[in-house]
């Protein structure tokens, strides 16, 4: 899901070591902002409110916008990007005494200001509604995002990737050729680069949390100073529902994705794309065969960190595995709560246990996170609790994209893999 | 002070008895006192081995997975490859001897740098060992690839090392040699330095991040067993040298002008001290990663049990380290079913207010 859930709170610290740089009088700035975003788009129970982001006081109008890129050279961005601190404080302090009269005129300025100054808009997830001049070409997202867009041929200038590029499960077989590396850890945002890549949009994913920033940040100022550079359209996996964190199937957030995908130019109709979506589908119907064709077989989703303990997934709360439990698959459960996801965010996708607990949930089918957060299987030999696992023994492991990636591209794969895993796989439990 | 009064009192007197070679008239009295203090403190030790057994044998039969003693009796004695058989002998056994392991080397290099640096706050991470091994584990992982457990512990053996020579080498330059100052400033720079260079390698490519933050969780849990027993021979020779050198921290305890003036070769035993801790906290931090506050807690528990003399603060404390750390796994694994705390995060919480008590007393024990 987003990439940083099950890190075991690796953004925390982070988080801890950026907070501290946070400018307070850029942090006091923000609230009345963020009242004046959010409040629309989620106090009015589940049909969302389009904000119009000319409403807002940091949003581009689209008139001044096509001044700025005017005006905008490479290097007058990085200088931006490097006196970023002031800048920002000035324009949010002019934005929040805008504000006021902004609130007041909303109603009766959107529609005159929209009409007939934009070619191109598109509606988030948090119910901003980002419009500019043109269709933007040239995006960065997060990675997960970018895997989606980039899936079904929407061009990259650079990625806010959650580890490096080579490293990142997600990236593998996507050509990176001249892409920018924005991050290569969760939330370690180069704004410099993120300048100079000269993005007309941002593409990222909504935190369930709701209270932070959003996904591949790991602070509102960092966020913030992002959206200056370009406009930030925010994509939400709870499709079902958010208010109880009911996320949508792989299914449904891949839709979403490619939504956005068309909005950005990218021809679903395209030969690669219908047969991506042909294969998703038939592989699909091979997992259901291979299931249907073994019953009792249970599949447990999970990973082993050093010192930590094992963490197995909770297949409602992760868009793929809850696929694989549509499609019939067994998904292991695990038990406990998830709890409130704002107090304990890791234990609402995982349970943990300790080693020896490794053999609480039998199963005959592992799914094994593919990270390199994840120990390897290797130096799992040395945990005598995990060696004697049934399916272990059995050698049924295979590996498990714990950052779904919302392609159907790349699902089909798994899914083929997945069906095969099951149709060899013996019953050990 | 009237401690170390007392104490070089009574080593100009046990120097007189020794030199009294005419006449060598019985003194009952004394003799009898000595004897009775040596036995009392025997008896404190015999006790503290009979708890130290005690908490081994409940770690081995305490745990996030419930057994029944009976489950651990036949782990050892029926062994017949169940579940509870793999818990105790696969997990538990292991992870018990690691603690013992890793209680008897902080503790006494805990003791050994509070007597060489005669530095009440001092732990064995003031001659950087703890920085040099984070630093040594985060190049493994950034320049070399490495994020096997088996593969970075020698890095971490060798930073620890490598960091305490620097310190050691700095503080030994000019004209009094390595005096206990010099010793914690030295240390205290290097550990800036180095931490320095390990937070620019982490900052510049957080791909080192899962693999440090995980050593950096100081744990006995998951930890494979192969690298203690690499390790193993260094923590002997450490633990051997360091119960050796009671005498020699005794005397250096008067100060370095008298311990000179007694013939004691101040530099040696520094020498040898600062060598021990390496071997010993080294070892320690390469296998179960950084453990903060058993070093500098346990000595003073032992100097209130059994007085100043470090010929009985140095077992004192070799039996009471694991019997702390032990005690602080068997709470971290029993507390939070079916996960567990780091070890290192509740010797944290049980260090931190015995840290404040130690350093609002008006008397700190001088040492």
């Amino acid at each position: 899901l987003n990439s940083h859930r099950g890190l075991v709170d690796l953004p925390s610290v982070a988080e801890g070591s950026l907070t501290g740089l946070m400018d307070p009088i850029v942090v006091e700035v923000l609230g009345p902002r963020r009242t004046l975003l959010r409040a629309p788009a989620f106090s009015s129970g589940g049909g969302r409110t389009h904000v119009n982001r000319q409403n807002c006081p940091l949003g581009r109008s689209s008139g001044p916008r096509s001044h700025l890129r005017v005006a905008h050279t490479s290097a007058n961005r990085t200088a931006r990007a490097m006196d970023l601190s002031n800048s920002v404080t000035r324009r949010e302090f002019l934005g929040v005494a805008a504000s006021g009269a902004v609130v007041v005129l909303a109603g009766r300025l959107s529609s005159s200001v929209t009409k007939g100054s934009t070619d191109w808009s598109f509606t988030d997830d948090r119910g901003v509604k980002v419009s500019l001049a043109t269709q933007p070409k040239r995006i960065v997202a997060y990675d997960q995002a970018a895997s989606a867009l980039m899936n079904i041929g929407v061009p990259m200038v650079g990625i806010m990737a959650s580890m490096p590029f080579g490293k990142d499960p997600l990236l593998t077989g996507l050509n990176l050729s001249g892409v920018a590396k924005v991050s290569q850890a969760y939330g370690d945002i180069n704004l410099e680069v993120l300048a100079a890549a000269q993005p007309d949009l941002i593409v990222t994913e909504l935190d369930p949390r709701l209270t932070g920033p959003l996904i591949g940040f790991t602070n509102k100022s960092t966020q913030d100073q992002a959206q200056q550079v370009a406009p930030i359209v925010a994509i939400d996996y709870y499709t079902k529902s958010r208010t109880n964190f009911q996320t949508g199937d792989v299914i449904a957030v891949t839709n979403r994705f490619e939504q956005l995908g068309r909005a950005l130019g990218a021809n679903l109709q395209a030969p690669d794309v219908v047969a991506a979506q042909k294969n998703f589908e038939q592989a699909s119907a091979r997992v259901r065969a291979a299931t249907a064709a073994k019953p009792g077989l249970k599949v447990i989703a999970l990973g082993a960190y050093v010192g930590v303990g094992i963490q197995v997934a909770r297949p409602q709360h992760d868009p793929t595995l809850l696929y694989y439990q549509e499609l019939g698959v067994d998904m292991v459960e695990p038990g406990g709560s998830p709890g409130n996801i704002n107090k304990n965010y890791n234990n609402f996708f995982f349970e943990l246990l300790s080693y020896e607990r490794a053999s609480q949930y039998p199963a005959d089918l592992i799914l094994y996170d593919d990270t390199v957060y994840a120990m390897s299987l290797q130096s799992l030999d040395a945990i005598p609790t995990w060696k004697d696992l049934p399916a272990v023994k059995a050698g049924q492991i295979i590996p498990w994209r714990k950052l779904n990636p919302f392609s159907f591209k790349v699902e089909a794969v798994d899914l083929g893999r997945l069906a095969t895993a099951i149709n060899k796989a013996k019953i050990v439990t | 002070m009237d401690a170390l009064r007392a104490r070089s009192l009574s080593l100009a007197q046990s120097t007189r008895d020794a030199n009294r070679t005419v006449a060598p008239q019985p003194q009952p009295v004394q003799d009898h006192g000595f004897v009775r203090a040596g036995r009392r403190r025997m008896f404190g030790l015999a006790i503290l081995a009979v708890v130290l057994v005690f908490v081994l044998l409940a770690s081995i039969t305490f745990g996030s997975e419930h057994l029944r003693i009976a489950q651990v009796y036949d782990a050892f004695f029926h062994y017949n490859g169940s579940t509870a058989d793999t818990i105790v002998r696969g997990l538990r056994v292991p992870r018990t001897l690691l603690g013992l392991s890793v209680g008897i080397a902080l503790g006494l290099a805990g003791t050994l740098m509070q007597g060489v640096t005669r530095n009440p706050l001092a732990d064995p991470g003031i001659l950087g060992v703890n920085a040099g091994a984070a630093l040594a584990v985060i190049i493994a992982a950034r320049f070399f690839g490495i994020d096997d457990p088996l593969g970075y512990v020698w890095f971490a053996f060798g930073g620890a090392a490598a960091a305490s020579v620097v310190v050691y080498g700095v503080a030994s330059r000019g004209p009094l040699g390595a005096t206990p100052v010099k010793l914690a400033l030295a240390g205290a720079a290097v550990t800036a330095f180095l931490a320095a260079l390990t937070s620019g390698i982490f900052l510049a490519d957080n791909s080192t991040l899962n693999v440090y933050i995980y050593w950096a969780v100081g744990s006995l849990s998951g930890r494979p067993a192969s690298p203690l027993v690499q390790l193993l021979p260094f923590l002997l020779v450490g633990a051997l040298v360091a119960v050796s050198l009671g005498p020699g921290l005794n005397v250096l305890s008067l100060g370095d002008e008298a311990a000179r003036s007694l013939g004691q070769r101040v530099g040696l035993t520094r020498a040898t001290s600062a060598a021990a801790v390496v071997l010993l906290v080294g070892t320690a931090v390469a296998v179960a990663g950084p453990i903060a506050f058993v070093g500098l807690i346990v000595p003073h528990v032992a100097r209130a049990v059994t007085g100043h003399d470090y010929r009985w603060v140095l077992p004192y404390s070799a039996l009471l380290a694991p019997i702390l750390l032990l005690s602080a796994d068997v709470i971290g694994r029993v507390i939070a079913p079916p996960a567990e705390i780091q070890v290192s995060v509740v010797t944290a919480v049980i260090g931190t207010p015995f840290f404040i008590v130690l350093i609002r007393r008006r008397k700190l024990p001088q040492l």
